[in-house]
């Protein structure tokens, strides 16, 4: 692949089916991928399937051109990678595709309006640069010909819309409300990526068959996938197009105008639930800027008019599936599959925890209809399991925390909040408030359905939580919190990944405790190992008065020492000082360096010793020994200060020009080691930042108490 | 449909000290923000040069500088934005939205960071008409030029300039960390999904505090740039003053780390 020095964009020409390559393509010097949709080699599998045997013509040329250039585009998303999830700043997620099709009709298609029409559609479902150079597919090449035998049964039957079936819920809710609401005769139309995918739609359709014998639900599959070598780029952010695509040009071919691409309100919007997902890390296969977009590139290649419709797009899943209920359909819900991860265990075949099966699980039991979506049928159970580190904890912590929040905001906040809600809005349709309203009314309705599912489960396991018997990692102890047990302990999440990869082991104990912070001395420096960095430090003279510091957390040490090398100071030495460094004061007129600390320091800690009495009498009273303690040291340390501040008589001490020396010194040099440190280990500066009290006296006071291994 | 693509902090040092700082009893939004810039300062750095971050700031320049022109309409058209006497206020951001939804898909190198300058302008826009304005949804084209032309005068140009890059920035700092801090739900630091939630505020409220360093400069930057430039200031000009606000933005976090 080409990678952008500058930016490392991925910049790749796709060349396909041996297509011209123009010389404004060629001359940039990207690497090319070549996609074949014939050969034993091809990349690309392309071909239509009917139920019946009988042949009845192809593909109008243009509908034909249309889903051979969004297989292309299909295939060319999964053979150019977007960098993967480990590259913090994503930045190769968006690539610069030039792509170079053969098709029947090049003068359509490279029109200007067309061209900007199919990269826009394009653009937006992948957020990639997409260019396109159209040349003559060779006459009469039945390979470039997409085969499209139909069954004159099912086109005879009549129908009078398109529905895509992609085999999950929301695709079931819309052909049901479709037959029996609105008495449609849709001919279903399905991408087939694998035989399980193909036998689900197929066991659905025999379903519907039985329950609407007034309609013969015709049929039409695609086999539409990428051959050969395995993907490197899996999100497939295409696919949505290629539905479309695939819908709309039986739609063109029968003469229908409607093509049904269902898809419930919440997850066509699919909003950022969490704050890493932007753009097309969430996928927009169904988005309403989209579909808008898509149907602007369908008026161009059907003139007659064939135009998307998702007639799901002001409900939510919870909503849909009262489309079941009503009809006595509910049956139904487990012959659909919608799992992320194209799970097809028989038994159980939703992982429990991606996207698509955590806004199920929270629909079905909302619904009403858990009986008929059992959680015997997901490998995790979302609410009660513990769920490990990544996708499953963030994701499902992520979709209630997004509950909670829309939840407590009204219509105009929401759109503050969530300016993505803004492309949703139909400009030129009617009234922008109402649509904004009915937007915002959806989402609200869908946290409402998100939150009655938590109350439900947490009275439902509601002895379980608080006698702590749920693992500290499952969703509903994350949503109530610690109410008999302690925090998330390493153990338990490794026990929550050793479960799910089946291990069955606990993990052995103490092997994921955090590294004790040491300090290790090497020759001429020092490794240095703290909160898992680790760094080797040159030797100076700052690092070694800092190393001395470390060793003794909390005992003050005056500059004179650090500078002499000598023992700390003792409870005897007359400079022992507050912890105040700001009060060292300046050269006064009578020659010394001024008070060690001033009157106003001096009333400020008499303050802070009369409430830390108060309080000291309070936690007393109420017996909380920790915060009595912790009172009891700072008192102590605040009547030390100013025992030490005072001489005879209550006369005021005062600094010497030798102490002042002295500070500075070991000042600069501490702080010189700290920039070094800053480089190597930033935790630790950060650490340091908070415990080091500079001045006369200097202080590692680190809080909660901190000790350092230090060798030799 | 409906996917998503969640991602995970690299294990490098740098990263790191972002996760542990999560995983400290007491959660410092500051600290994790300086830990944050700190961690991606190669790619912030970058980003003072990005042309979807100067494209976004610079609309929202000249749609405040639209506002004081005799015709709103057709400076608007000059920007790309088909705007109609009749369109709501929120129609016409959304119409601005669009419009930069298709200047930004020419430059993939700015990655996510192009859909985070587009939705801070329209962040910085409906929070500029919401002010002004008794409802968002209740205004009118008239009240969208009326809150702009207030916001084109220089020392108000500085609280624009503020709205944008606070809100930048905060987006900036939680789509690195909420990688890592939904992992630590449960710690003492983060004991529930609402405290996860109520630490992703106090980050985004500290990006916005942060972006106050701005303001003031906005200010005089706008003053003699728009006199200069005959309330036509340029995307070149636009672009530097991106690249000294984000300079200037993270030298003040780092400022507070000292």
């Amino acid at each position: 692949m080409s990678v952008n020095a500058e930016a490392d964009t991925t910049r790749v020409l796709i060349v396909c089916d041996e297509a011209t390559v123009p010389r404004d393509f060629a001359d940039r010097g990207w690497s090319t991928v070549p996609i074949r949709s014939h050969g034993e080699e091809g990349e690309l599998n392309l071909r239509a399937d009917s139920l019946g045997t009988r042949f009845i013509g192809h593909l109008d040329e243009r509908a034909n051109d249309m889903v051979r250039i969004a297989a292309y585009a299909f295939a060319a998303d999964q053979l150019i990678s977007r960098g993967g999830k480990g590259d913090p700043n994503r930045r190769r997620w968006r690539r610069e595709l030039a792509v170079c099709v053969p098709v029947s009709d090049p003068s359509f298609w490279a029109d200007e309006d067309t061209t900007t029409a199919l990269a826009e559609a394009l653009g937006y479902g992948t957020e990639d640069h997409w260019e396109f150079a159209f040349s003559p597919s060779v006459i009469g090449d039945r390979r470039l010909q997409l085969g499209f035998d139909v069954d004159a049964r099912d086109v005879l039957a009549d129908p009078d819309c398109v529905a895509l079936l992609s085999g999950g819920i929301d695709s079931l809710c819309a052909t049901v409300e479709a037959v029996a609401d609105h008495q449609r005769r849709p001919v279903l139309v399905s991408h087939r990526t694998t035989p399980p995918v193909a036998s689900h739609q197929q066991r659905l359709i025999a379903g519907l068959e039985t329950q609407f014998p007034a309609w013969s639900f015709p049929r039409l599959s695609f086999w539409i996938h990428k051959r050969g070598k395995e993907a490197v780029e899996r999100t497939r952010r295409t696919r949505g197009f290629l539905v479309a695509a695939l819908g709309a040009a039986v739609a063109g071919q029968v003469r229908l105008p409607t093509v049904l691409l269902p898809d419930n309100g919440y997850v066509s919007l699919n909003p950022p639930v969490n704050a890493q997902l932007v753009g097309t890390l969430n996928s927009r296969g169904t988005h309403p800027t989209f579909l808008r977009l898509v149907n602007r590139l369908l008026d161009l290649v059907f003139p007659d008019g064939v135009q998307l419709e998702n007639p799901l797009e002001r409900r939510t899943r919870t909503e849909a599936l009262a489309i079941l209920s009503n009809h006595g359909c509910e049956h139904l819900l487990r012959e659909t599959r919608s799992c992320s991860h194209s799970r097809f265990t028989v038994d159980k075949p939703h992982c429990g925890v991606c996207s698509q099966c955590v806004d199920r699980r929270f629909a079905t039991v909302a619904a009403g209809l858990e009986a008929f979506d059992p959680p015997e049928q997901y490998e995790i159970d979302l609410f009660t399991a513990p769920l490990r580190d990544g996708e499953a904890r963030v994701f499902a912590t992520s979709y209630v925390g997004h509950a909670y929040r829309v939840d407590t905001l009204n219509t105009e906040k929401m759109f503050s909040e969530y300016p993505e809600l803004e492309a949703c809005l139909d400009l030129d349709g009617g009234s922008i408030a109402n649509s904004a309203e009915s937007l915002a009314g959806m989402l609200k309705r869908h946290a409402d359905e998100v939150l009655r599912t938590m109350e439900s489960m947490v009275s439902r396991y509601g002895n379980d939580i608080a006698r702590g018997r749920l693992p500290a990692t499952s969703l509903l102890r994350m949503a109530v919190g610690s109410v008999a047990t302690g925090p998330v302990s390493n153990a338990e999440t490794n026990a929550a990944r050793a479960s799910e990869i089946g291990a069955g082991e606990r993990p052995p104990g103490g092997a994921d405790q955090p590294e004790k912070p040491r300090l290790q001395r090497v020759g001429q420096g020092w490794w240095v190992t703290f909160a898992s960095e680790r760094a080797l430090i040159h030797d100076s003279a700052g690092m070694t008065r800092l190393v001395r510091l470390l060793k003794a957390p909390g005992q003050q040490f005056s500059a004179l020492d650090l500078v002499a090398g000598s023992s700390p100071s003792t409870k005897s030495d007359k400079h022992r000082v507050a912890r105040d460094g700001s009060s060292d004061g300046g050269m006064n007129a009578a020659g010394d360096l001024g008070e060690m600390t001033d009157e106003v320091a001096r009333q400020e800690y008499r303050q802070r010793a009369r409430e830390l009495e108060e309080d000291w009498a309070n936690a007393k009273a109420s017996g909380d020994e920790e915060r009595y303690e912790q009172i009891r040291a700072e008192l102590e340390a605040i009547q030390h200060v100013l025992k030490a501040t005072t001489g005879k008589r209550g006369k005021r001490r005062t600094f010497s020009a030798e102490h002042e020396r002295a500070r500075q010194t070991v000042s600069k040099t501490i702080k010189t080691a700290l920039d070094i440190i800053e480089e190597e280990l930033p935790t630790l500066r950060l650490h340091l930042h908070d415990s080091l009290v500079f001045g006369h006296f200097l202080t590692y006071d680190p809080r909660p108490r901190l000790v350092w291994d230090i060798s030799p | 449909m409906g996917h998503t693509e969640l991602g995970y902090l690299p294990k490098s040092a740098r990263w790191q000290v972002v996760a542990t700082l999560l995983a400290q009893p007491h959660l410092d939004a500051p600290a994790v923000a300086i830990a944050t810039a700190n961690a991606a300062q190669d790619r912030l750095r970058q980003l003072r040069g990005d042309p979807s971050l100067a494209y976004c700031f610079w609309l929202l320049i000249r749609l405040a500088e639209a506002a004081r022109s005799p015709d709103f309409v057709e400076a608007a058209a000059r920007l790309g934005i088909a705007v109609r006497s009749d369109d709501a206020a929120l129609t016409i951001i959304a119409r601005a939205a669009d419009r930069a939804r298709v200047e930004l898909n020419r430059y993939p190198k700015s990655g996510p960071f192009g859909e985070i300058a587009s939705l801070a302008l329209r962040r910085a826009l409906t929070e500029t008409v919401g002010t002004e304005s008794r409802s968002l949804f209740g205004s009118s084209l008239e009240d969208l030029e009326r809150a702009f032309r207030r916001y084109s005068s220089p020392a108000q140009f500085g609280t624009l300039a503020k709205r944008f890059f606070g809100d930048f920035y905060g987006r900036t700092l939680r789509f690195y960390v909420e990688r890592e801090l939904q992992n630590r739900i449960g710690n003492e630091g983060l004991p529930t999904i609402t405290a996860a939630n109520t630490f992703a505020d106090a980050l985004d409220l500290h990006a916005r505090e942060t972006a106050r360093i701005i303001e003031g400069f906005a200010a005089d930057w706008y003053d003699k740039h728009h006199w200069e430039a005959g309330g036509a200031i340029s995307r070149d000009e636009a672009q530097g003053f991106v690249a000294h606000a984000l300079t200037k933005l993270r030298k003040e976090l780092l400022a507070d780390a000292r």
